[in-house]
C-alpha cells in the first residue's frame, strides 16, 4: 500500500466508525450482552477493516462490508468461548438444571405454577417481568444465550446456528431445551416473589 | 407393547428436549405424535410448555424493543478505538 492509499483507506475507515460505530456497538452489545466485548469487537472489525481494505469493493454499501466483518467477529467471540473449560461447565450447569426440574426418571419433580398465575393480565405488557426475563437472559451460558439470540433475535435456522457455533443439532436441542428450563428457574426467582 | 404405553413411557425431560426440537421445525412425525400424547396427558408438561410459549414470546418482543434503540459510544471509547487504527 503507498502513502497516498494508506492515507485514503484510513480517511475512509475513520469516516465510516463515525458514522456505522454507534450502530455496530449496540448490535454488538445485544449480541454478547456485554458493552466491553463489544468495544472490543468495534474495534478488532475496525482495524480489520482497515487491513483488508483492498478487499472492499468501492461503490458497494459500506455499512453491509462492516457487518460482514463485525458479525464474523461475534461468531469467533461465540466459538472461542468454547473452551473445554466453559463447555464442562455449562455441561455441569445444564445437568444440575434438569436435576432442579426432574427426578431420576425425567418426571417434574415439582409443581408446574403457571408464570401467569390467576391474573388476567398479559405478562407481556408487563415491563417489569420483561425487565427481569432480560437479566435472566444475560445469566446464561454465551451458547445457550447465543443460541436463543440466533433463533429469537436472528430468526435463524436450526441448521445455522448448528454451523455457526460448530454444534451438532442433538446440542442445539438440549441447549435450547436447558436455555428454558434456567430462565423458568430465574423467572420463579426472581419475578414471581415480588 | 401397548402403543399407549410406549408414550406413557416419554418422560417429562424428554418432552421438554422434543419441545426445543419443535421450536426448530424438527419434530419427525411419531415425534409429534407422541409430544402431543404427553402434553395432553400431564399437567405439569402442559403448564410448562405454556409458560415456555409465553417467554418465547417475551424474548421476541424484548428483542425487537432492543433493535430499536441505539447505544452510543462514549468519546473515551471513540478515541480508544480510533487509537487503535493508528
Amino acid at each position: 500500500m503507498s502513502t497516498t492509499e494508506a492515507n485514503n483507506s484510513h480517511a475512509a475507515i475513520s469516516s465510516w466508525f463515525a458514522k456505522y460505530g454507534d450502530d455496530m456497538y449496540s448490535w454488538a452489545t445485544y449480541k454478547t450482552s456485554s458493552k466491553e466485548t463489544a468495544e472490543d469487537l468495534v474495534q478488532d472489525t475496525m482495524l480489520s477493516a482497515y487491513k483488508s481494505f483492498d478487499r472492499y469493493k468501492p461503490g458497494s454499501n459500506p455499512k453491509t462490508w462492516l457487518f460482514t466483518i463485525l458479525n464474523n467477529k461475534i461468531i469467533d467471540y461465540y466459538r472461542a468461548s468454547n473452551t473445554t473449560k466453559s463447555i464442562n461447565a455449562t455441561e455441569l450447569q445444564g445437568r444440575s438444571v434438569e436435576e432442579d426440574h426432574f427426578d431420576s426418571n425425567g418426571v417434574f419433580s415439582k409443581v408446574q405454577d403457571p408464570l401467569w398465575g390467576n391474573t388476567e393480565e398479559n405478562l407481556l405488557d408487563n415491563a417489569e417481568f420483561l425487565t427481569v426475563l432480560e437479566s435472566c437472559l444475560e445469566n446464561l451460558p454465551v451458547n445457550w444465550r447465543s443460541v436463543i439470540l440466533g433463533k429469537y433475535f436472528d430468526h435463524k435456522k436450526g441448521s445455522e446456528i448448528c454451523k455457526e457455533l460448530g454444534i451438532t443439532s442433538s446440542n442445539l436441542w438440549q441447549m435450547a431445551h436447558r436455555a428454558k428450563l434456567q430462565l423458568k428457574t430465574c423467572l420463579d426467582q426472581n419475578w414471581k416473589d415480588n | 407393547m401397548n402403543p399407549l404405553m410406549k408414550i406413557a413411557m416419554l418422560s417429562c425431560k424428554q418432552a421438554s428436549i422434543l419441545a426445543a426440537k419443535k421450536a426448530f421445525n424438527a419434530l419427525s412425525f411419531g415425534e409429534t405424535l407422541k409430544f402431543k400424547m404427553h402434553s395432553k396427558m400431564c399437567s405439569a408438561c402442559k403448564s410448562f410448555q405454556q409458560d415456555g410459549a409465553l417467554i418465547d414470546e417475551a424474548i421476541e418482543k424484548i428483542m425487537k424493543q432492543k433493535e430499536g434503540q441505539n447505544l452510543r459510544l462514549t468519546d473515551t471509547q471513540r478515541e480508544r478505538i480510533l487509537k487503535a487504527l493508528d
